[in-house]
């Protein structure tokens, strides 16, 4: 196995055990990059000489026996919402072409800390506002969408591109590309993570989180970006899943989605059934009321936070960006309180599930990836939905009420595409998710690199 | 992100104007379906700004203190 095949926690005991150094494992990842990413273009910088220097200096701390831990030599990637000193954070954008980080962000310094060596910087559908990051192809399909909002994140994980990654999720966009590039994703719950030096779409609905080859992987992820006193949200998980209750919603989340993916995720459930967990029908509460309360939440948040970029510079804008961005100064504040308090009183409904269950287990998207351009989806009934909000319809609830998600692989469509399933659970219950989410992992291995890039 | 009414269909562009009309038709739908909340009986409640991990934290810290309790006396 070559090194950039390596998931997060085979590289670390490799590096940790002396049989693998970061030197090593970095050039093999950015030879990897070099070699696919002319076409997958996951990433809008490579920064290879400082990587290398990265990598040579966490080599040097080894070996005089100063390891830092499980990140320590591990190359990451990181979106370009996220502030790197000495880089653009561009956000996928012309709006921000010259712009330069005087500073790391939080989570930057946080995994800088921990040893990681960052690779570079990967595209973002531009600003985070949109589902598809369509300038990145899919690693799985190059017809394909590769998701988003952070597109460029998920396909450099799967295609060995970068060890792991972090993106950020104000409405699936961490979730919905692991979900179509057969990677695991980690919505936090809302606050653990800092989101200072991170480019903001909707600041009361953003989320930073990693984006790795397995859940066993997110693990130490979470813990090092959470900082020296991680909440109980980001202990190291324990135990199996026996004996917990995983609710299965009979109401939204298996409505409009293909019968490849349900199928996928009813035997998902099957296998967590037979691992020891005990399966609670739910109902979904105000399922009626959660694309009104996002657009009335991120809309003009998008558009206040865009505000003084719309008088001096809207004409550097993509056209699609900016008529939502133009849009959202129409939203009256009424609108806005009104969805405001929708949102206390979703959480309030949602916190009250979790009084039954300690998990809740359904698709992270209703389809696999689409073809690129593809703009709707026709469901049975004759129901037409944009592509956009296909893919937000069931990851919104878990950033209007703050609880985590975690997305991963449950296996593949017809068409050899990946399929994602999200544990959502109570506020900060990371912990319980990657618990249940590395029992399946376990239990049913890990997706191997996409077969498409090697051909 | 993310919902987005109208579907992306390329990168992103250098834009003239923004059409007005296409302005007007995105913010129309956009208010649309925000429109679904009037349907919505909230009476006193107040609104949420952003959700508060440090309120659960607490009330997570104070139940478990509380069960240990118990269980001590038990």
């Amino acid at each position: 196995m070559r090194p950039y095949e390596l998931t997060l926690a085979d590289a670390s005991a490799a590096i940790a055990a002396g049989e693998l150094s970061p030197v090593e494992l970095t050039a093999s990842v950015l030879a990897r990059a070099g070699t696919v990413d002319g076409h997958l273009n996951a990433y809008v910088t490579v920064a290879e000489d400082a990587a290398l220097l990265a990598a040579t200096q966490a080599e040097r701390e080894i070996s005089a026996g100063r390891y830092r831990g499980p990140l320590h030599g591990i190359p990451v990637a990181l979106k370009d919402l996220i502030d790197v000193a000495g880089l653009p954070t561009t956000a996928s954008s012309r709006v921000r072409a010259h712009h330069m980080a005087a500073a790391d962000a939080a989570v930057t310094a946080r995994l800088r800390d921990a040893g990681a060596v960052v690779l570079g910087k990967t595209h973002t559908h531009e600003f985070a506002y949109g589902l598809t990051t369509p300038q990145t192809r899919n690693a799985w399909a190059p017809d394909r969408v590769a998701g988003g909002s952070s597109g460029g994140s998920a396909v450099a994980v799967a295609s060995g591109s970068a060890t792991f990654a972090l993106g950020t999720d104000t409405g699936g966009s961490i979730r919905v590309p692991a979900a179509l590039n057969g990677v695991v994703g980690l919505k936090p719950t809302y606050d653990l993570l800092p989101r200072h030096g991170v480019v903001p779409l909707s600041w009361s609905l953003d989320h930073v989180g990693p984006l790795t080859r397995t859940v066993r992987d997110a693990e130490p992820v979470l813990a090092a970006l959470a900082g020296p006193r991680p909440p109980s949200g980001a202990r190291k998980p324990t135990a199996g899943p026996a004996g917990m209750r995983i609710g299965v919603p009979r109401t939204y989340y298996f409505d409009h989605v293909t019968p490849e993916v349900e199928a996928a995720v009813r035997t998902a459930l099957t296998h967590l059934r037979e691992l020891g967990a005990v399966l609670v029908d739910v109902d979904i509460p105000m399922t009626e009321y959660v694309q009104a309360v996002q657009w009335g939440l991120m809309v003009p948040e998008a558009t206040a936070q865009h505000e003084p970029t719309l008088r001096s510079s809207s004409h550097l804008y993509g056209p699609d960006v900016r008529v939502l961005l133009e849009a959202g100064k129409h939203v009256p504040a009424g609108d806005y309180l009104r969805a405001q308090r929708a949102r206390t009183l979703m959480r309030a409904s949602w916190r009250r599930l979790f009084d039954e269950v300690d998990a809740i287990a359904a698709p992270t998207v209703p389809t696999t990836a689409t073809r690129a351009g593809q703009d709707t989806i026709e469901w049975p009934g004759g129901i037409t939905e944009t592509v956009s909000d296909a893919y937000v319809r069931l990851s919104a609830p878990a950033n209007i009420t703050g609880m985590p998600s975690l997305s991963l692989p449950v296996g593949l469509d017809a068409a050899g595409l990946p399929i994602g399933m999200q544990l959502i659970g109570p506020p900060l219950a990371e912990t319980t998710l990657l618990r249940i989410g590395r029992a399946y992992e376990e239990a049913r291995g890990v997706i191997p690199l996409p077969a498409a890039l090697e051909a | 992100m993310d919902a987005a009414p109208p579907a992306p269909t390329g990168p992103p562009a250098p834009a003239q104007a923004a059409p007005l009309d296409e302005v007007a038709a995105t913010a129309r739908h956009i208010r649309t379906v925000i429109s679904a909340l009037h349907a919505l009986d909230l009476g006193d409640t107040p609104p949420a700004p952003t959700y508060d991990a440090t309120f659960d934290s607490t009330h997570e810290a104070t139940c478990s203190a509380r069960q240990e309790e118990t269980d001590a006396a038990v």
